[in-house]
């Protein structure tokens, strides 16, 4: 008797569970089956991927670990790529922050109109990354477009083309990249809501001064919200494409001057038809991110405080 | 330390002035408190004297020096802030110091400064904690800590007391009058309970929409306060206030009826014009006669048997008017009964159609 | 016609039963006997003409649907790459040379040889230009049009800047000395010749003068980094003397027909595949004429008639009579000829061609007289191209780049080339 009644005791423990449960897991069904068969599924493929030569036209061949070895010891293109992606998010991610976190600062302190202000500085995020932006830029950053005439009034020689110089092509894409502030703006100044203007106050009764205030009080408190900010704006200048790929046609070019990450990945896969390659690629770029955020979450117990006191 | 001195400070938002021109003196090591009701502008006349606020007219003045243009971090002032507004990515430490630092005092000195703080408010044991990790007194104790450390000219504590419980906010009042003791600082202190402010100041200021109703020492407030405000502010329970008439006018006192039949005779000049006046006398400045000797005879609504003392509510025969008596000790009382009561004629204020004070004969006072 | 009927009312009713089965007979294109799609890269005038013939052929043959879709070539080699993978090609795809092979040896598309005589009339075509759709003997597309590399001028301005055309018999120094002339009456921001020295069917005829070539019958480079040196150092010549435009108006060039350096009014002189003739017109209010290359002093002829696009199969394709059906009516229905002109090049079809001979526009008779000249000039078709030689006249723009804003030598360059090339060979 007792040995029936132990395991009927657990199947009815788990059908209760299973009862109790059965709605929210009916709800997570449309997720789940997107989950497994748009994300996991083609994520775990393109890992097995990685480790072959792939044409499209035919199978899979399994290689190994050539791709990697390519992609590190002779691949110029993916050094080239590496250089360009990180030369972006270097500069691009602390810039758009920077901007953003000034536009914030102005903003709050305004009072009048802020709304109407968030509204205007948040447009070019909304509209920047899109393709008609970037064919726009192509038109003012071509020789004799708008930015030629202007640089000519500041003594720039005639004839000055920015994306297609391959010395300026890239610092353009980041400057354009910076002009999308709006989303982190946005963040900033909820965060800087945060902060009880009794603080402030508080700073103001002790003699600190405006630039002792930004930097003692302003920033530290603003530190998580500056976190967040600087893991998503990274992860998102890795995964850079649309710009590059427009204002190059797709090429990367001029001579690679513009060849992101991403655009090289995709140029692998769909152009030049190596799939495998580019699923190396992927994953690699994949590494790339987990390893810059999991040192941003490491540093941050240096510089991150958490209002409960952590 | 240091005096202060404001010469008919305004402020206006806009079109609204908030505080009507102000005139105050404030020497040195006095604790002044300002007190009133919420929305007074006590709160925003102490932040312009922070420099937290901008002046919109008048001037402020420290130690004979003009600082209406000076900015709060040089004026050399604390603050004790109602949300005690603690750094809270600082450690309580950091938070004692931080000022110095900002000040660049010299290292040492900071730390003997901090310590001996930490010493005096007892937060020794704590000082590496953060804020968060604090109960609300001993954010309080921090709060008052950094205001030490700063060694400032003058001290100012917006409602500090009014986030802890009432057992806390007791003992703090005490140690708060005991850190002025000690430093003898100059302190300006905003409340609006007027228990505090007549328990801690030198000096209160009465406040009310922007005004200054009165200024001067607690019990020179509870015994001639100046007008019906400030008599119905300062005391609790509140001073019986009781509309009457002016029936009859002699050399050195008045009579006055506060109900059909029932006369008092207040020691007060003559009046020139006999009219409606307004009768106050304080709770516990009744006492209980036997009816022969009464002045009153007040018909009982309502005891409460505190056990040190006893308050009786009650009304006049004919009138509608309530009032509160605060009898000593207990008393057997029935509900409905009449209490026969008479007050000592130099305990009672008069106050005209104005609501100004009339005022005493003191000469009689002193002789009753 | 009959016979086509009755076989797609029975698979109507094979369809239909399936459809009902499967979807509950929901789905109205159940109702089509069949449904073909049909897939081509382009621009915007060969799209409209396209589908205009495409509805012609519907309403020849009711019961056949097709689904169109036009893209750049950027996206559809991509696009259709992908879908092989998922095994959800069109119908009928077009081709163009350099993947014939690809796609041909990958199985991907299918041997028409068993249409042909059947569906696919090819009697009036030349054998030997069929033949350039052979892969291992079987014939895997049919040539939807012949061109040729060209040399595209600006007439008007040439009559403006006073200068004469010279023979299409011109040397590469007759060019240059043209070149030199034209850029002596050319205002400021003006040049005489696009910089094409990017371009591949350019450095591909250069060789060819020479008796070499992109690409060996074994699929091997046929070429040295002497000789890729040789042509990048003609363009530098021309580049250090004005002649070209500077790095960064060529660096704008692309695939587009509105980005190349004449549409875009800056040379008098660019280089184009013929077909493209009358798409560059279009860009353009000034007259464009058409010419030969130069040649090579002492050289043999180096261009030759390409079947740049042809019409393939797919093997996918679940009605490949009726897709067979479709490529017969764009290749020789009259009608159809008649709308699609001359856009993909001189029409294979012989009958079909010498109908549009009697009716010419301006561009077609530039393009016929021009052909009636090559055809005089011309040498065999090259091999096939080996698989990643597409990856390699990406790669020639890259470097080409480079040159031109000097971050290598002519001859580094042409090292660069051939090392590259071989890589990418080898990882093909």
């Amino acid at each position: 008797m007792a040995t029936t009644t132990i395991p009927r005791s657990r199947r009815d423990a788990i059908a209760k569970r299973w009862q109790r449960g059965r709605s929210g897991y009916m709800f997570l069904i449309p997720w789940l089956i997107g989950f497994f068969a748009l994300t996991l599924g083609p994520a775990l493929a393109s890992l097995y991927l990685a480790f072959t030569k792939y044409d499209v036209l035919t199978p899979p061949v399994f290689t190994g670990l050539d791709n990697f070895g390519y992609m590190f010891f002779q691949d110029y293109r993916f050094r080239q790529a590496l250089q360009v992606t990180f030369t972006y998010v270097l500069w691009s991610v602390p810039l758009k922050l920077g901007l953003a976190l000034l536009i914030a600062i102005a903003l709050d302190k305004g009072t009048r109109g802020v709304d109407l202000y968030r509204a205007i500085f948040y447009l070019p995020s909304l509209i920047g990354g899109s393709v008609a932006i970037a064919v726009l830029w192509r038109q003012l950053f071509d020789r004799d477009g708008l930015t030629d005439q202007l640089l000519q009034l500041l003594g720039w020689p005639p004839g000055t083309s920015l994306l297609n110089n391959p010395d300026h092509a890239l610092k353009t894409l980041i400057v354009l990249s910076v002009w999308q502030f709006g989303a982190p703006m946005v963040i900033f100044l909820a965060g800087l809501r945060q902060i009880p203007q009794h603080l402030h106050e508080a700073a103001r009764m002790d003699g600190a001064k405006t630039m002792q205030r930004f930097s003692r009080i302003t920033l530290p408190l603003l530190a998580p919200v500056i976190f967040f900010n600087l893991i998503m704006q990274t992860i998102d200048a890795f995964k850079a494409f649309t710009q590059a790929f427009v204002v190059s046609a797709g090429t990367g070019g001029p001579i690679d001057s513009t060849l992101f990450y991403t655009l090289y990945l995709y140029q692998e896969g769909f152009a030049f038809f190596r799939m495998g390659y580019a699923s190396a690629l992927a994953w690699f770029l994949l590494i790339i991110i987990a390893a810059f955020t999991a040192l941003t979450f490491l540093s941050a117990k240096y510089w991150v405080h958490y209002d409960d006191g952590r | 330390m240091a005096d202060l001195k404001l010469v008919n400070v305004c402020k206006s938002y806009g079109q609204v002035d908030v505080i009507h021109g102000v005139d105050l003196e404030v020497k040195h090591g006095e604790f002044v408190v300002f007190v009133g009701p919420s929305g007074c502008g006590k709160s925003t006349l102490l932040r312009m004297i922070a420099g937290l606020e901008e002046i919109t007219d008048g001037d402020v003045v420290i130690d004979g020096d003009y600082v209406n243009d000076v900015d709060a971090t040089d004026r050399g002032l604390a603050m004790v802030f109602q949300s005690y507004a603690l750094y809270p990515h600082m450690t309580v430490r950091k938070n004692l110091s931080f000022g110095l630092e900002i000040a660049r005092v010299a290292r040492q000195e900071i730390d003997r400064r901090v310590a001996e703080a930490a010493r005096i408010l007892k937060i020794e044991d704590y000082l590496d904690r953060h804020p968060a990790k604090l109960s609300g007194g001993q954010r309080q104790r921090v709060a008052i800590g950094r205001a030490i450390v700063r060694e400032p000219k003058i001290f100012l504590f917006d409602e500090p007391l009014s986030n802890l419980d009432a057992e806390l906010r007791v003992a703090t009042r005490v140690e708060i009058a005991k850190l002025h003791e000690r430093l003898g600082a100059t302190m300006i202190y905003v409340t609006h309970d007027q228990v505090e402010a007549m328990t801690m100041a030198d000096k209160i200021v009465v406040l009310r929409n922007g005004v200054v109703e009165q200024i001067g020492a607690p019990l020179d407030l509870y015994n001639h306060p100046a007008n019906l405000f400030v008599a119905g502010f300062i005391g609790s329970p509140r001073m019986n206030l009781l509309e009457g008439r002016v029936i009859g006018s002699r050399t050195g006192e008045i009579e006055i009826e506060i109900a059909d039949n029932v006369r008092i005779t207040a020691p007060i000049g003559p009046l020139p014009d006999v009219g409606k006046v307004t009768l106050g006398i304080r709770p516990e400045h009744f006492a209980r006669v036997g009816a022969e000797e009464a002045q009153l005879a007040l018909t009982i609504d309502f005891v409460e048997a505190l056990g040190g003392e006893t308050l009786v509510y009650g009304s006049l025969p004919g009138g509608s008017q309530p009032i509160i008596v605060k009898l000593d000790g207990q008393h057997l009382i029935e509900n409905g009964a009449s209490l026969s009561l008479t007050v000592q004629p130099g305990q009672m204020h008069v106050f005209d159609a104005t609501g100004r004070a009339l005022p005493k004969m003191r000469a009689t006072a002193a002789a009753a | 016609m009959t016979n086509i009927s009755r076989r797609s009312f029975n698979r109507y009713l094979l369809a239909s039963a399936a459809g009902a089965a499967a979807f509950g007979g929901l789905t109205g294109s159940a109702f089509a006997d069949s449904r073909l799609r049909f897939m081509w890269w382009g621009n915007p005038t060969r799209d409209e003409r396209t589908n205009a013939v495409v509805d012609l052929f519907e309403s020849a043959n009711s019961g056949i649907v097709v689904d169109t879709e036009a893209l750049a070539s950027n996206d559809y080699w991509p696009k259709i790459a992908t879908q092989a993978a998922g095994g959800n090609m069109p119908d009928v795809m077009q081709m163009d040379y350099r993947f014939l092979f690809e796609y041909a040896r990958r199985g991907q598309i299918v041997p028409l040889d068993g249409y042909v005589g059947n569906q696919i009339d090819l009697t009036n075509f030349d054998p030997g230009f069929v033949d350039s759709g052979r892969v291992d003997g079987q014939l895997f597309g049919i040539p939807f049009g012949a061109n040729s590399p060209s040399v595209i001028y600006n007439m008007t301005k040439l009559a403006e800047y006073g200068v004469t055309l010279p023979d299409p018999s011109w040397t590469w120094d007759q060019f240059w000395d043209f070149a030199r002339e034209i850029q002596a009456a050319a205002p400021e921001g003006q040049w005489a010749v696009a910089d094409k020295g990017s371009w591949e069917p350019a450095f591909d005829i250069f060789l060819r003068q020479q008796g070499k070539m992109l690409y060996t019958e074994e699929g091997e480079l046929g070429y040295t980094a002497a000789d890729a040196a040789e042509f990048f150092d003609m363009w530098r010549v021309a580049r250090e003397n004005g002649l070209v435009p500077p790095a960064d108006i060529t660096a704008q060039d692309s695939d587009g027909l509105d980005t190349r350096p004449i549409s875009r009014r800056r040379v008098a002189i660019d280089f184009a595949h013929s077909n493209h003739l009358g798409g560059l017109q279009g860009q353009n209010p000034d007259e464009l004429g058409i010419t030969l290359f130069p040649h090579r002093e002492g050289g043999i002829p180096g261009q030759y008639m390409k079947c740049a696009t042809l019409l393939c199969i797919t093997a996918n394709s679940q009605a490949k009579e009726d897709a067979a059906q479709l490529v017969d009516f764009l290749l020789t229905d009259p009608e159809a000829n008649n709308i699609l002109r001359m856009e993909r090049g001189v029409p294979g079809d012989n009958a079909v061609a010498q109908a549009l001979l009697e009716d010419p526009d301006d561009i077609e008779r530039k393009t016929i007289e021009y052909f009636e000249i090559v055809q005089g000039n011309v040498s065999p078709m090259p091999p096939p191209p080996p698989s990643g030689a597409g990856e390699v006249e990406v790669m020639l723009v890259r470097l080409y780049g480079e040159l031109i804003f000097d971050r290598l030598t002519p001859e580094q360059a042409g090292e660069r080339l051939v090392n590259d090339a071989q890589t990418i060979l080898a990882r093909a």
